[in-house]
């Protein structure tokens, strides 16, 4: 594939789309809306990735991401922080906050560690609903301040992408790193990893901390981008919706996870008239990817290159 | 100079022995076996060692330091490292990524040298991973997915693996099990070539006797989890307890 260049060809060809999405959308705001939703979900569904990648599989994504929401604007609201502040802050507090939850479940394999992290986001979702003067209870929270110098949709829209973008850059050296090939090996064998001194824990920590950072920063941008926050976009099944997106889109794989949301947010966007019936089509999508393309929208390219591609007779 | 010194271990299973009350030290520059049959504790006896399991009673000293209830994580970073009975190697990466994995919980730094350091240190790592692929004969298939590998050759990698992490004392649970006698006579020489480049000591399960004969400095059997004899190789060839635990009470001669 090196001689084509297929996926540096294509990465330009994404990153110029987005660049100049908003001169071809200038009439229209609203498909502006959705790819800044699709950033932001975008962030969550690497971030799941990223925890795959040390065989745990989180179902408190979405908590920490409204946990970045709900500080940013107490952050704002409260204490009176300047709101560029209050984006760092709102990155950093589920940060603390996944150290911690990780720390206190230093032993759990990865399906207890699911059911765990299950139990920490359906806490904290209740917390938003018990917890009334401080966090708003079932209204929320309104009026939150946006941020200074982001004023048009198309600014709103360039800032996220180029959050996305950061995001992505950072997750994509961190696979490549040192790290990245620590914790393939993790995936693949555990035990084999501790004999060699590698701290499953501290691989744990890792992803956690970097996933659920940037899930934070993500939240922050939300809220401040749509002005208020209700515990009602914190749902379950949103969490669960995303870990559709990761494996239509394609796992390990940043491109794959962005098509993955991008192509739901889309058709979220255009059956919303069907209103219920739309988890049967989710399921029907997911069945024929787990069933017939296990590698994801991602896998498309390349299977449907490989027919080209040259055959040579054994010399 | 002892280098492990086990005291009392004992590890129960319910109701079950594993091992039990297995005494043991192992001298600085020494190669011992542990023999046993089938079932006798051996490789539960490397797991307790190693941390991957917990020792019901007993201890471990490691140069003197007490590692009984440390993590196996943190028992490899103090310099003793064990390989395992299953063919076990990180089948889809590729045999270098494999060496120089092995390099990566061991060769650590702290934060402030992380930055200083680092291309030093990657360096070493490159050149290191370099050098193990060549004592084990595995420099033509650096790139191939240890998981293609034949077995000799990936019994090769896996204690690649493990010197990687530069071992003090090298746990080795049948390293040439299932390998033709050539290959399990360049693997034992490749292994004490080890010796002579800072591993001190080796400790080795093994159930090819002849290999165990050839090359053990001491050798300690088990049966049933317990130490029934231990001494030079000719002197456990002879001694009556082995033959009964191995072939039964019928077969004692003398």
């Amino acid at each position: 594939m090196e001689r084509f260049g297929y996926k540096e060809i294509s990465f330009s060809a994404v990153v110029a789309f987005f660049l100049i999405f908003p001169v071809i959308a200038a009439k229209e705001p609203y498909l502006l809306h959705i790819l800044i939703i699709v950033a932001v979900y975008t962030t969550l569904v690497w971030g799941l990735d990223l925890l795959l990648d040390c065989a745990l599989i989180s179902c408190s994504q979405i908590a920490f991401w409204g946990m970045g929401s709900y500080t940013f604007a107490l952050l704002t609201l409260k204490c009176g922080w300047n709101p560029w502040l209050a984006l760092i802050g709102a990155g950093v507090v589920p940060t603390i906050m996944s150290a911690l939850l990780s720390y206190s479940s230093v032993n759990l394999k990865t399906m207890y560690w699911c059911l765990f992290s299950l139990v920490f986001a359906v806490a904290f979702h209740e917390m938003l609903f018990v917890w009334r003067t401080f966090l708003g209870g079932a209204e929320g929270i309104r009026g939150i301040p946006k941020l200074p110098l982001v004023t048009s949709r198309t600014e709103w829209y360039y800032l996220a992408f180029f959050l996305l973008f950061l995001i992505g850059a950072v997750i994509h050296q961190l696979r490549g790193s040192r790290i990245g090939l620590i914790l393939r090996g993790v995936r693949i064998n555990e035990e084999l990893a501790r004999s060699a001194g590698i701290s499953i824990i501290r691989c744990r920590l890792v992803c956690l901390v970097l996933a659920n950072f940037f899930a934070g920063i993500m939240g922050g941008f939300f809220a401040a981008y749509t002005g208020a926050l209700s515990p009602f976009n914190l749902e379950l099944d949103a969490m669960f919706f995303l870990y559709v997106y990761l494996i239509v889109g394609g796992k390990g794989s940043l491109a794959g996870c962005l098509a993955g949301t991008a192509l739901f947010i889309f058709i979220r966007e255009l059956l919303g008239p069907l209103g219920i019936y739309m988890p049967v089509i989710y399921g029907t999508i997911v069945i024929i990817f787990v069933t017939l393309i296990p590698g994801g929208l991602v896998s498309l390219p390349q299977r449907f290159l490989s027919h080209f591609e040259r055959v040579k007779a054994p010399t | 100079m002892k280098i492990l010194e086990v005291k009392g271990l004992t590890k129960y299973f319910g109701g079950l022995a594993a091992v039990k009350n297995v005494d043991l030290s192992l001298e600085e520059g020494e190669v011992l076996s542990v023999v046993g049959p089938n079932g006798a504790g051996k490789t539960t006896f490397f797991n307790l060692i190693s941390g991957f399991e917990r020792p019901t009673r007993g201890q471990i000293l490691f140069r003197n330091e007490d590692i009984t209830n440390l993590p196996a994580h943190e028992i490899a970073r103090k310099g003793l490292i064990r390989t395992f009975q299953a063919n076990l190697t990180y089948g889809d990466l590729t045999v270098g990524e494999n060496i120089m994995l092995g390099h990566y919980g061991t060769h650590r730094l702290n934060l402030i040298k992380e930055y200083l350091e680092r291309p030093k240190r990657n360096r070493f790592i490159m050149d290191n991973t370099r050098r193990i692929l060549n004592i084990f004969g595995l420099e033509q298939r650096n790139a191939e997915p240890a998981g293609s590998l034949p077995h000799g050759s990936m019994r090769s990698l896996e204690v690649g693996y493990a010197i990687a992490g530069e071992p003090k004392v090298l746990l080795l649970d049948e390293p040439v099990c299932g390998m033709s006698f050539s290959e399990s006579t360049k693997m034992i020489e490749t292994i004490r070539e080890m010796m002579r480049q800072g591993v001190s000591s080796i400790m080795l399960v093994e159930h090819n006797m002849r290999t165990v004969m050839k090359y053990s400095d001491r050798v300690v059997v088990l049966s049933y989890g317990e130490k029934i004899a231990e001494g030079k190789p000719a002197e456990i060839a002879a001694n009556p307890r082995v033959i009964e635990a191995y072939l039964g009470e019928g077969y004692v001669t003398s």
